[in-house]
């Protein structure tokens, strides 16, 4: 309750200063909220102001028309343009062929007109506002202004670099599709409606952040989705008021629900075969421009322990796979928080040969085990972030320094028992087998660390309530984070410990409750009609 | 008002959860190298009347690391011995002396010198029951001899002593010469007033000028006294009636030569009768199912008839065993089954008047003993290594 008054005042307080300094300078904010205007030259000027004149904004201006008296002008910014179409399916046509079309000698020359008569390209669109002329040349396409015309046309010519299709490094599989998602959102979507080739397959688009105006996509099936879950991604996203989004990331943390719990209320995925899979299961999913991750919404906990390979083996591979996932997870979690529980309370409960070979290894240590513990584990972090940082070839280097300075040399210098470096490699080796999860467990981890440095296995079972309580009382769009475990759904959990077979999967997530819940149609076996009943 | 009440609830809710912290009984952060950890007790008589000598084995952790580093460490140990009146004190001592706090739930021998007990061991034990760290799973032994002298015997294959001891105890299923008897069992049969409490005995063999323990035989508790032993065979006959024969070997003259048959399992229903008269009568029926080990004989014993045979020859031999343990146990006045718990059990009304002279029931009673044996297999050849016999006649 405090932590939201808190919240409230200092938000209100940074709104007033920063609305305050906002009117001050923005001179040009007038201007762009007008309509464009008769004349050319006042639109092209115009434009020119508010682009500053930079370098990279190009204004074409040239005549067409049988005398060629007609004033035009082009505009569009170099390098997000494909200079090809412009050449031969605006330029080319509008100064040439335009001189065999009958035009009208006066001035006002309709747009329409041109828009029908003389342009070769597909996507068209008539506009008539400054603001929309910017945005237009600002994605990429290219704005033809008629002197004469208030009203300008908007034409796709949209072409910048952009990287191709690649295999994603987050998510790799064996058996399942290569592809992954890129930074370019129009790639993204072909790649989705080519994986859902269905008219329910539904994109609505808006844009976002003030100065970034990034594009961002939802996407959902029209009549698996709950249209409740799909208005509120669309309330969330509408509310979110800010000057840049550059990546996915930027979207979880405002459209997320617990913005205060380490765990994460929605999803991400750098697939397109996993995010059509999860659009089939009633999830709404948000687009990003710029990045080739997707965010997908409501979130379950059971979904950070799914892979995409889980559909595409073996059920009874996937299935011990997954269980597989859970233990890793608690492993991770709970490993180094057991060790020193039972090292320094509960040493009755280690088989006495394994402590007398504990206790020779802790001989001559000169630390207390659980300052041992959060050192190596600490160490381990480091170690961990400076690979992810440092370029590749150097990064090899810390792994050499890690395995030989910290284990082996720490170890035989007697500054760290052996079995506590076994205990901590085990540790690191489970956190990345939920990669969803691993920053998360890290937190955990630290956490259940301490209490049991300081109770022993008391701490450990009221760090783990504390973690149970919380996740069950977190919500993703109002559908409980822990479902179908809790609340329980018996039918749901055919894909949740296990992956049931997928003759097996006839119904959809019952948490999502969209108006299709039916995966696929039991029939009955088909007769041979031949046969006599 | 209402939201006050209920803040107030989860006041009261929150502070009976908070005190759930201090309420989570023995629980004490300590570091494995300040504590010791004892893997073995033995008690002698002192030298003074009243004072005892108490022997801790604990093990001597070596620091890891240095030259080799990986391997398991060469498990040293080191006998701690200090003397006194009273275990609890003594241990008091040990501590001081060690520098380090000795650590009993790991202690699985408690052995006890044969002088100390002889002068009863009742006084010394309260400190293995009542103390939290020991377990009531410790293995009791008694030392033919000084238990300290058993727990210095060189060893073979384990590290410490008393381990070597548990495992030579346990390893005593193949030939059920000795009771296993834990600390929980002493205290049933002290606790009992009829029932006689037994332990297994360590006694040291010389072998040439080595020296070794060996594991065999039983000591009998009379009250809390150790007032005599059995033999490894002697106690074979009271595992029978107790039904915790598990393996063993038969072995007995027939025909032209001895045949040894490996027991696969036994069971033993014990049935305390009241005849009409008032005097009780205990009936023991053992089932016994062996094979044939080996026979140095010339016949083919796998005819049935053979095989009959050799099932009522085992069988005279099992209740001669059963029926030897018990006179002796008669003579002494010890009853080690535990019949007149049975009785008590059975006969509640009755016993009372039975208890006081239960000593004397004891040496007059009737117990009838019917083994049942069955050979299963006669091994994977059927015929010995011997050209065949010509029937006799």
């Amino acid at each position: 309750m405090l932590k939201n008054m808190l919240n409230k005042l200092s938000l209100y307080l940074m709104n007033k200063q920063l609305n305050a300094e906002q009117n001050k300078n923005n001179p040009d904010a007038s201007k762009i909220n007008e309509a464009l205007s008769k004349s050319l030259q006042t639109n092209l000027n115009n434009l020119k102001t508010i682009m500053s004149s930079s370098n990279d904004f190009i204004v074409r201006e040239f005549s067409l028309g049988l005398n060629q008296g007609i004033h035009a002008g082009l505009v569009y910014v170099d390098g997000l343009t494909n200079s090809q179409t412009i050449n031969e399916s605006i330029i080319e046509p509008l100064m040439y062929k335009s001189q065999m079309v009958p035009l009208p000698k006066d001035k006002n020359i309709g747009i329409e007109q041109v828009m029908q008569s003389l342009l070769s390209v597909g996507e068209v669109k008539e506009i008539a506002q400054i603001d929309e002329a910017i945005d237009a040349f600002l994605n990429g396409d290219t704005v033809l202004m008629v002197d004469g015309c208030p009203k300008a046309l908007q034409i796709s010519t949209r072409g910048w670099e952009k990287r191709g299709i690649t295999e994603p490094s987050t998510e790799t599989v064996v058996k399942g599709p290569r592809e992954g998602f890129t930074e370019s959102i129009r790639v993204n979507t072909s790649l989705l409606r080519r994986k859902l080739k269905n008219p329910d397959f539904t994109l609505e688009a808006l844009t976002i952040g003030r100065k970034t105006r990034t594009v961002i996509m939802i996407a959902y099936m029209k009549n698996l989705a709950d249209e409740n879950i799909v208005q509120m991604v669309r309330d969330r996203l509408k509310k979110i008021d800010t000057d840049s989004i550059f990546a996915a990331g930027y979207i979880q943390e405002y459209i997320g629900d617990a913005p205060f719990s380490p765990f994460p209320t929605t999803h991400y995925s750098e697939k397109p075969d996993v995010i059509a899979a999860r659009l089939l299961e009633g999830r709404v999913a948000v687009l990003t421009d710029g990045t080739p991750f997707v965010v997908s919404v409501p979130m379950f906990f059971m979904e950070c322990f799914q892979t995409g390979e889980d559909y595409y083996v073996s059920y009874f591979f996937a299935s011990v796979m997954r269980v597989l996932r859970y233990v890793s997870f608690g492993i991770s979690v709970l490993a180094p928080a057991i060790y020193v529980a039972l090292t320094t309370f509960h040493q009755e409960l280690v088989p006495t040969k394994l402590l007398i070979s504990m206790a020779s290894a802790r001989e001559g240590v000169p630390f207390p085990a659980a300052l041992e513990a959060i050192v190596l584990l600490l160490a381990f972090e480091i170690i961990r972030e400076a690979g992810i940082r440092l370029p590749r070839p150097v990064g090899q280097a810390i792994s050499i320094v890690g395995a030989l300075v910290m284990g082996q040399s720490a170890v035989q210098a007697g500054l760290v028992g052996a079995p506590l470096v076994i205990v901590v490699a085990i540790t690191a080796v489970s956190n990345f087998v939920v990669p969803t999860l691993s920053d998360v467990a890290t937190q955990v981890r630290f956490l259940l660390l301490l209490l049991a440095a300081s109770m022993g296995g008391y701490g450990i079972v009221i760090g783990l309530l504390l973690m149970l309580v919380h996740l069950s009382s977190l919500t993703s769009y109002g559908v409980p984070y822990l479902s179908p475990y809790a609340p329980l759904h018996p039918r749901d959990l055919k894909d949740s410990f296990i992956r049931a077979p997928l003759w097996m999967m006839i119904s959809r997530p019952t948490a999502l409750a969209g108006k299709d819940r039916k995966r696929r149609n039991i029939t009955a076996p088909v007769k041979d009609p031949t046969s006599k009943p | 008002m209402n939201t006050h009440a209920v803040r107030h609830f989860g006041i009261r809710i929150a502070a009976i959860l908070l005190s759930l912290l201090l309420l989570c009984g023995c629980w004490n952060r300590r570091e494995l190298d300040t504590m010791s950890i004892v893997l073995g007790c033995g008690i002698d008589k002192g030298e003074k009347p009243g004072e005892i000598n108490l022997i801790c084995q604990i093990e001597k952790p070596s620091p890891a690391g240095g030259e080799g580093g990986a391997g398991a460490p060469a498990a040293k140990f080191l006998n701690v011995v200090n003397k006194g009146t009273d275990v609890f004190t003594i241990l008091r001592d040990c501590n001081s002396q060690l520098g380090r706090k000795l650590y009993f739930p790991h202690n699985q021998v408690l052995i006890f010198g044969e002088d100390f007990a002889k002068e009863g061991i009742r006084k010394q034990l309260d400190f293995f029951l009542r103390d939290p760290e020991t377990r009531m799973t410790v293995m009791v032994f008694v030392a033919m001899g000084k238990a300290s002298e058993a727990m210095n015997q060189p060893t073979v294959m384990e590290g410490a002593p008393v381990i070597d001891i548990v495992n030579m105890l346990q390893s005593q299923e193949n030939t059920s010469e000795a009771p296993q008897i834990e600390v929980l069992d002493l205290l049933t049969a002290l606790i009992s007033p009829t029932t006689s409490a037994v332990a297994p005995l360590v006694s040291i063999e010389k072998d040439g000028d080595k020296t070794k323990s060996v594991v065999a035989g039983t000591g009998i508790f009379k009250g809390d006294k150790l007032v005599s032993a059995l033999n490894g065979v002697e106690t074979r006959g009271f595992l029978w009636v107790k039904g915790k024969v598990k393996s063993g070997i038969i072995n007995f003259p027939f025909m032209d030569g001895d045949v040894s048959l490996e027991i696969i399992k036994a069971k033993s229903k014990v049935k305390p009768i009241l005849l009409p008269d008032g005097t009780p009568m205990v009936k023991v029926e053992v089932t016994e199912t062996s094979n044939l080990g080996a026979q140095n004989s010339m016949i083919d014993m796998s005819s049935v008839e053979m095989m009959n045979m050799l099932e009522n020859r085992s069988a005279e031999v099992i209740k001669s065993e059963i029926l030897y343990t018990l006179q002796k146990t008669k003579v002494l006045g010890t009853d080690i089954y535990g019949f007149g718990d049975l009785f008590h059990q059975h006969y509640h009304k009755e016993w009372k008047a039975m208890e006081d002279k239960w000593k004397d029931l004891y040496r007059d009673l009737k117990v009838e003993v019917t083994v049942k044996t069955q050979l299963n297999a006669t091994g994977k050849v059927t015929r010995p290594a011997y050209p065949p016999v010509q029937k006799q006649g």
